[in-house]
């Protein structure tokens, strides 16, 4: 039975993990930059969330359109006004403008939200499904669902609509994009501003199950990019998938093996798939290797 | 070497033999951590300039280093001197068995993987706590010498270690190794074909590179006497070294000597101005460089300091 | 070049002497004023700010009947303890600082601590808790926390007559120094005690989950769990716990409950849940510098508008000391005299009765014990000094 509800939770973690990867690996699989800063901007939708959960009691689920809306335009800004000005260079000059921005969020946070760990505890937290021997957290659960609806909603509009499929268009060719008439700076800054949006929607959600504070934001960057490389780069699916293996790997792992032996599996798995099938469980060809 | 330069490099040497007698401990550690990293730049630079393979997570050959002398001395009985060649040692080893996979990776997933590689040994030796002290560390033990003389000592190995960074950089730039290296950087497919035999040279790079990150982690641990996973495996680490090879131009010997010593004399001197916001303005530091001198100082300002280099550089880049 | 240098030195010997006036007594401290420990740090600094004003207020410090004004030079080792010890070089070396009050932090007290040792000033600490710091044989260094070894000792012997009395126990603890020590001392305690320890592992520090281990946990159905961690931690723990549905009759923790975020953090879930403390609030001992710890807490909340906790208190305490060490010294410079009026300190202050080891570590000051009632932290133990009746068994998630 115990090993039921570790699966639960490791699925329940998982869909959490798959939410901070996939916004991380959309920027990554289109724009080729590594966002070292995704973490921070998770956080600032976290602090959005508590922010408003503190002054005015709003429900924490009810400020995901909100964290939703507002990392999309810091995302848009950021990418339209910054990172598109070195978009072209030597990749790791990328990550360590990312690096540099990263640094200055964080900073920038614990100067004027201090470096306090923050949680939001509604009055409904704490009740949970029990069926039987197994307990389902009703707060993880709807997380879960979020999340997975997240991604669903995501997949749709790379699908259907015409700005995703010019998303997924530039990150195959950009050349033979913009000449359909696709300009690749408008699409970098929208790839990097939905990106960032469910990054947003990724640190609403974290208040709920976790304490949080500014100097967390290298640790989510790292779960985003485990997540991204075991899905494969730049797919919905891929990501959602990520997650889920990471989450249950972990909560199996400190089950086996021990609790504080998880990141090292973690990390190890990671550079064995890097090795093995650098393309990720899930990705195609196309997405990654093209750029090289 | 023009001879211009090699004398101003001799005197630059020698000022810095004669400077223990006239400055103060403060300042004496100051130069030590900024030879250290140098010394991790210069070394690191062998694969990140020279070859072009960003290897994110090289820290993680200092942390190895580090716990090389760390386990030694303190488990084995060995003197600080004679653990130094298994630091460097354990670079080398570790760099040619990770390297016959993960340099088969490029661009980012390389950095990821060497990033991947740093986290995992830190939480390996985290978990191995019978041999390294896991997450409650391992204390040295301390000299017996006086405070003077330890500084001065630990002054002297930190500069020597610089000078050996440099010297093997400056020789691997002028034989055929350099010469290879570069034409991977360029296009490897093409080095490829004309008959060089890419993952030799650059295992080859790597290794190198390793051992000088390797061997200043071994110093680090017996000079700061207490270590333990987390301030040894730093990613900080790894993005400062970073900043310090873009800043003095990657690829070039003495770069990243320059980068270390403009950046860490800067934030000693600028920092303490900024107390409640250093952090930020670090952050922006960082962003500046990268938007306007991605080349380093010196290439960027060769025909002297202009406005319309910045821009032109930022124009470069754009999207 | 040797003679330039004797100048260059003469002419900063000059100008740094110049700064610090004669009828002044400088301290120094390298605080983490940014970084991951910036909130501690600046409490910390606060205890030492309210410490330098109450004195310079009420005349300054008497030294052989002369008064001398007190000031403090800080620098902000941004949580880096490398940092912090090339800054403790620095107010050493160049500022001529031989009194140094501590920054907040095992790791940083420990590399700053092998400074002021090197160069033989003192430093007296309010920050910092491993017993690591006290095995070195060290001869400068002062310490008022009561060490992590002892940590959880008086929670375990305060439960252990009560009914329906508790058998067994879980510890939990994070990775790093400080919390494998609580844990270790915690082990220690229970089996002193006779208590079974029924599980007994770690984590990594700074983990976001901690599910499994609660399921694990709940499946050896403890009377007591005691997580040794972190504040971040200690609130995953309590909200796993409450998902789960995990019922021990006693939850406690090193660290956490003790500081405000705990209550505004978790709300109702914060009930009852027992918290170790270096200090309380309601601790009815008297000081020489402040009158009384009331009255402490009285000028601490005019001053910043709210609530002192341990680590500022801890900060105003080592001040204190060191102060009421040199008055007895009768001398400001004589570092020798200073370190033996530390070493047979034996006071009363606003952290309890004072009184150090050779080792230079606080004994007998105990762990006073807080319990969450109705979204206020009272002291329950010792008896003599509790504020409420601890609640126990601890009800039920509902």
């Amino acid at each position: 039975m115990i090993v039921l509800q570790i699966l639960i939770n490791g699925l329940l973690l998982g869909a959490f993990y798959a939410l901070i990867g996939i916004g991380f690996s959309l920027v990554w699989g289109v724009t080729n930059i590594i966002n070292l800063a995704h973490g921070a901007i998770a956080l600032l939708g976290a602090y959005l969330t508590f922010f408003m959960f503190q002054q005015w009691h709003v429900d924490p689920f009810l400020t995901i359109p909100v964290s939703f809306t507002v990392m999309f335009i810091v995302g848009y800004m950021l990418q339209r006004y910054l990172m598109n000005l070195v978009v072209k260079a030597q990749i790791f000059i990328l990550l360590i403008l990312t690096f540099g921005l990263e640094i200055f969020l964080v900073n920038f946070m614990t100067t004027f939200f201090s470096a306090d760990f923050r949680s939001v505890t509604p009055d409904y937290a704490g009740h949970s499904l029990i069926l039987g021997d197994i307990v389902i957290p009703y707060i993880r659960m709807a997380v879960f669902f979020i999340c997975v609806a997240a991604a669903a909603l995501m997949a749709l509009f790379l699908d259907k609509t015409w700005q995703g499929k010019a998303i997924r268009a530039t990150s195959l060719d950009i050349e033979a994009a913009m000449m359909t008439g696709i300009s690749p700076a408008k699409i970098y800054a929208l790839t990097f501003a939905i990106g960032s949006g469910v990054a947003g929607v990724a640190g609403t959600l974290l208040t709920l199950t976790q304490a949080f504070s500014p100097n967390i934001a290298g640790g989510l960057t790292l779960r985003a990019f485990i997540v991204s490389i075991l899905g494969g780069l730049g797919r919905v699916e891929g990501a959602l998938l990520g997650g889920l293996v990471l989450g249950v790997l972990e909560t199996f792992s400190s089950y086996i093996v021990g609790e504080s032996y998880k990141n090292a599996i973690a990390f190890g798995l990671m550079v064995l798939v890097l090795i093995v099938k650098p393309s990720g469980l899930m990705g195609r060809k196309y997405y990654a290797e093209v750029k090289h | 070497m023009k001879a211009g330069k090699g004398i101003l490099f001799a005197v630059f040497v020698l000022t810095l033999i004669a400077l223990p007698s006239l400055v103060s401990g403060y300042w004496l550690r100051v130069l030590t951590q900024t030879f250290l990293f140098a010394s991790i730049a210069t070394g690191s630079n062998i694969i990140i300039g020279y070859t072009g393979y960003p290897a994110f997570g090289n820290i993680a050959f200092f942390g190895v280093g580090a716990y090389v002398t760390g386990v030694l001395s303190t488990k084995y009985g060995m003197s600080f001197i004679s653990t130094l060649p298994f630091c460097a040692l354990s670079g080398i080893v570790l760099a040619i068995l990770l390297g016959i996979p993960i340099l088969r990776l490029k661009g980012h997933y390389f950095a990821i993987a060497t990033v991947g590689v740093m986290e995992t040994f830190r939480e390996l030796i985290d978990n191995m706590t019978e041999l390294t002290g896991g997450g409650m560390g391992l204390t040295l033990p301390i000299m017996k010498l006086g405070p003077e003389s330890i500084y001065k000592y630990f002054y002297y190995a930190m500069l020597l270690c610089m000078l050996f960074a440099l010297l093997l950089s400056y020789i691997v730039s002028k034989i055929k190794l350099g010469y290879a290296l570069r034409a991977i950087k360029v296009d490897e497919d093409a080095a490829s074909v004309m008959g060089i035999n890419t993952p030799l040279y650059k295992t080859i790079a790597w290794a190198l590179s390793a051992s000088v990150v390797g061997l200043s982690g071994g110093i680090y641990a017996y000079w700061i006497s207490y270590i333990d996973p987390n301030t040894v495996f730093v990613g900080a680490y790894s993005v400062k070294m970073f900043a310090m090879i873009l800043l003095g131009g990657a690829g070039t010997v003495f770069g990243p000597l320059i980068g270390a010593f403009v950046l860490e004399l800067i934030s000693e001197v600028v920092w303490s101005k900024f107390i409640a916001i250093h952090g930020m303005v670090l952050g922006l530091l960082i962003i500046l460089i990268i938007l306007f001198i991605p080349k380093g100082l010196f290439e960027t300002f060769k025909g002297g300091f202009s406005f319309k280099k910045l821009l032109s550089n930022l124009k470069e880049n754009s999207l | 070049m040797k003679k330039l240098g004797i100048v260059l030195l003469a002419c900063f010997f000059f100008a740094f002497q110049g700064l610090s006036r004669a009828d002044e007594i400088m301290f120094g401290a390298a605080l983490s004023l940014t970084g991951k420990l910036a909130k501690e740090g600046n409490l910390v600094k606060n205890g030492y700010e309210l410490w330098k004003d109450t004195v310079n207020k009420k005349g300054g410090m008497k030294i052989g009947g002369k008064s001398f004004k007190v000031d403090i030079k800080y620098y902000d080792d941004e949580s880096d303890p490398n940092r912090g010890a090339k800054l403790v070089e620095k107010l050493v070396t160049e500022d001529k600082i031989k009194l140094i009050l501590g920054p907040y932090g095992s790791e940083s007290v420990f590399a700053t601590s092998a400074i002021t040792e090197k160069y033989g000033v003192l430093m007296v600490q309010g920050g910092a808790a491993a017993d690591k710091l006290y095995t070195r044989g060290f001869k400068n260094l002062f310490g008022i926390y009561t060490v992590a070894t002892e940590y959880m000792d008086d929670t375990l012997e305060m439960l252990k007559n009560k009914s329906p009395k508790p058998s067994t126990v879980a510890i939990v603890y994070s990775n790093d120094l400080f919390s494998a020590q609580v844990a270790q001392g915690a082990k220690a305690s229970a089996e002193k005690y006779g208590y079974k320890v029924v599980f007994y592992q770690d984590y990594p520090k700074g983990t976001q989950d901690l599910s499994t281990m609660i399921v694990q946990i709940k499946a050896k159905n403890p009377d007591i769990i005691l997580g040794c961690g972190h504040f971040q931690d200690t609130i995953i723990i309590v909200k796993q716990a409450k998902d789960y549905k995990v019922n021990p009759k006693a939850l406690a923790f090193s660290v956490g409950p003790t500081l405000p975020d705990f209550v505004n953090s978790l709300k109702g879930d914060a009930e009852n849940v027992l918290g170790s403390a270096q200090w309380t609030m309601t601790l009815k001992y008297r000081d020489p510098v402040f009158g009384s710890n009331h009255e402490f807490v009285k000028m601490y909340r005019a001053r910043y508008k709210e609530d002192p906790n341990y680590h500022s208190a801890g900060g105003a305490a080592a001040a204190v000391i060191f102060q009421k060490a040199i008055e007895k010294a009768g001398t400001k410079d004589d570092l020798n005299k200073i370190r033996g009026a530390l070493s047979h300190f034996n006071e009363e202050t606003l952290y309890g009765k004072i009184k150090f080891d050779s080792t230079g570590k606080v004994i007998g000051k105990g762990m006073p014990v807080i319990q969450i009632q109705q979204g206020v932290q009272k002291t329950v133990y010792p008896e003599d000094v509790a504020e409420a009746k601890v609640v126990y068994p601890k009800p039920q998630w509902k």
